[in-house]
């Protein structure tokens, strides 16, 4: 059974959110790209990459797989080659030739390699899902954002921002901490406090006087984020082609792993980027359904249960799949 | 076999694309492929065994220079843009992922295996784009229902189509594409897969700036004084 149909779900930020186009200096401003607008002519739109959602659900599938595969208790540690083909999607290389049967095989026994695709020594193995970007619901997407995900009244992403600006703090030159730094030039200079010369000891005194004096600059700033309000909505869609139903499940494991720790952008570090999130699944030939909620504390829909049962139907399929086939896939990609 | 005008109605219009080609026959040959070979439509591409699509459409053309009546695109780009793609290595994951065995734990992300990438793409931002073709209506309804992005990073979500519609024309408008011709200009593909080098063939462009790729070759030329 081959598996088609896309999901399409919303966002919705619970904190701010980063995602940098442009930095001109200690500032950095959100990613912006043109869009035939409503009216049919080019316009700004704040956009989420496509492409960052997908290396956001990469990542989580394979800890995902080699935690699995590790089994509880132990962690698997793997060559560097295989680490990049996972994580990353491989490199293309090497010898001109192109073994369709190792490609068979691998798609096969790594179902994440397979449905994101990857670069398998000379050849491409291409994914089977189109991580499309994801919009904000805003006035400007309105014409193209389905119905079913739309706000009335919607207003322009230009009002959904804000600047957010930090300061780093040089702790070096806070006076309460002083007593914990070393002090270099009391050792230079000697217990009685006189610098001691040497022989062309004037350009040695100039050198560490620009040394010092750049030591005793505040290395400190003050910066600005651009961010995307908590509350705002990006609508996003992934297409799905030709999945089988184990493929299917290792696509659910990783939206599954990531919602573990559900942020999406940049500084996460500061809780930025923390995103509840809900999908739809609607088949090819079918009828639209709940699929995934991810909500603070859980990655599975707790109001639609209809969504959780699928959901573990197909997780269980692909847990059973890796410990089936435990030892082979550890042979294949150790 | 009808004259028809197939339109791609774009999503949020950005199409990633250098040349502005992107041939209809292409596109339904991969979907053809996909129906009827399920098992090596994903797979690396098998020289010894090329399967070639039998498409809906009208075949012309004389000997080994067969090609499909159907059009390159049709369109007008309002804007041309530049989107960037990334892809770097993770150093945190391999702190803990990695197991290097006896070799020293350093990579060269500057150059190399695994070397990171800022990658530029080449955005059109395109409405809708027109195809024009001889052929059934309905199976070429049935091959589009499976074509969701046109172009290059679909993957990434680029030239997300929101709507596909085939109607039937008067004209024959197919001929909005190059042609075999030995005296021809230029030099590419004439049929699926178009950048297989058997299919490469000298041809002429129409004279016609409907076609989209036309415009694009156009504003590559140098200025004339």
């Amino acid at each position: 059974m081959r598996i088609n149909g896309r999901l399409e779900g919303v966002y919705t930020l619970m904190s701010p959110l980063s995602h940098i186009g442009e930095s001109v200096g200690p500032d950095s401003f959100l990613q912006t790209q043109e869009i035939i607008g409503p009216d049919g002519r080019p316009t700004e739109t704040f956009i989420y990459n496509g492409n960052a959602l997908r290396g956001m659900f990469r990542d989580a599938g394979a800890e995902y797989f080699l935690s699995r595969l590790a089994g509880k208790d132990s962690f698997l540690q793997i060559p560097l080659d295989m680490f990049y083909l996972i994580f990353s999607g491989g490199a293309i290389g090497g010898k001109q030739k192109i073994d369709i049967d190792q490609a068979r095989k691998i798609r096969q026994a790594i179902p994440i390699i397979s449905i994101f695709g990857g670069g398998v020594g000379n050849q491409i193995l291409p994914g089977k899902m189109n991580m499309n970007d994801g919009y904000p619901i805003c006035d400007e997407c309105q014409h193209f954002i389905p119905e079913a995900y739309r706000k009335p009244d919607l207003i322009s992403w230009k009002q959904m921002t804000a600047e957010r600006s930090f300061s780093r703090v040089d702790d070096a030159k806070n006076e309460n901490l002083r007593s914990y730094l070393r002090d270099d030039s009391l050792m230079i200079a000697g217990a009685d406090g006189q610098m001691k010369l040497t022989d062309g000891a004037k350009e040695q005194k100039k050198d560490k006087k620009k040394k010092k004096d750049k030591e005793d600059s505040p290395q400190q700033m003050r910066y600005t984020i651009e961010v995307l309000q908590a509350g705002s909505q990006l609508w996003n869609r992934i297409d799905i082609i030709d999945m089988s139903e184990i493929e299917f499940g290792a696509l659910v494991s990783c939206i599954d792993q990531w919602a573990k720790k559900p942020y999406i952008g940049g500084q996460s570090r500061i809780g930025m980027g923390r995103v509840h999130v809900h999908y739809d699944w609607i088949p090819a030939d079918g009828e639209k359904e709940d699929f995934i909620d991810v909500q603070d504390d859980a990655a599975l829909s707790k109001k639609a249960q209809d969504a959780k049962a699928l959901y573990d139907q197909y997780l269980d399929q692909y847990s059973g799949y890796l410990e089936e086939h435990k030892d082979k896939l550890v042979e294949l990609i150790g | 076999m009808d004259n028809l005008k197939i339109t791609a109605k774009m999503m949020s219009g950005q199409v990633a694309t250098y040349d502005g080609y992107l041939p209809l026959d292409g596109i339904l040959a991969a979907s053809w492929i996909r129906e009827h070979y399920p098992d090596t439509f994903d797979m690396p591409m098998d020289y010894d065994n090329m399967i070639t699509a039998e498409l809906p459409l009208e075949k012309r053309g004389a000997g080994n220079d067969w090609y499909w009546a159907c059009s390159f695109a049709c369109f007008k780009s309002l804007q041309e843009t530049r989107r960037y793609w990334h892809k770097r290595f993770d150093q945190g994951k391999a702190e803990e992922y990695v197991d290097f065995g006896k070799r020293r734990g350093a990579v060269d992300v500057r150059s190399g295996r695994y070397k990171n990438y800022r990658m530029p793409l080449n955005i059109m931002l395109i409405p809708e784009i027109n195809w024009y073709a001889v052929g059934d209506k309905g199976e070429i309804e049935h091959l589009l229902q499976r074509i969701t992005h046109i172009g290059k990073k679909a993957s990434q979500g680029l030239g997300l189509v929101r709507e596909w519609t085939v109607e039937k024309i008067g004209e024959d408008l197919s001929g909005l594409r190059p042609m075999p011709d030995e005296n021809g200009h230029d030099y590419i593909g004439i049929r699926p897969p178009y950048w297989y080098f058997e299919n490469y063939r000298r041809v002429e462009w129409p004279d016609d700036d409907r076609i989209g790729a036309r415009i694009v070759s156009a504003a590559c030329e140098p200025a004339r004084v």
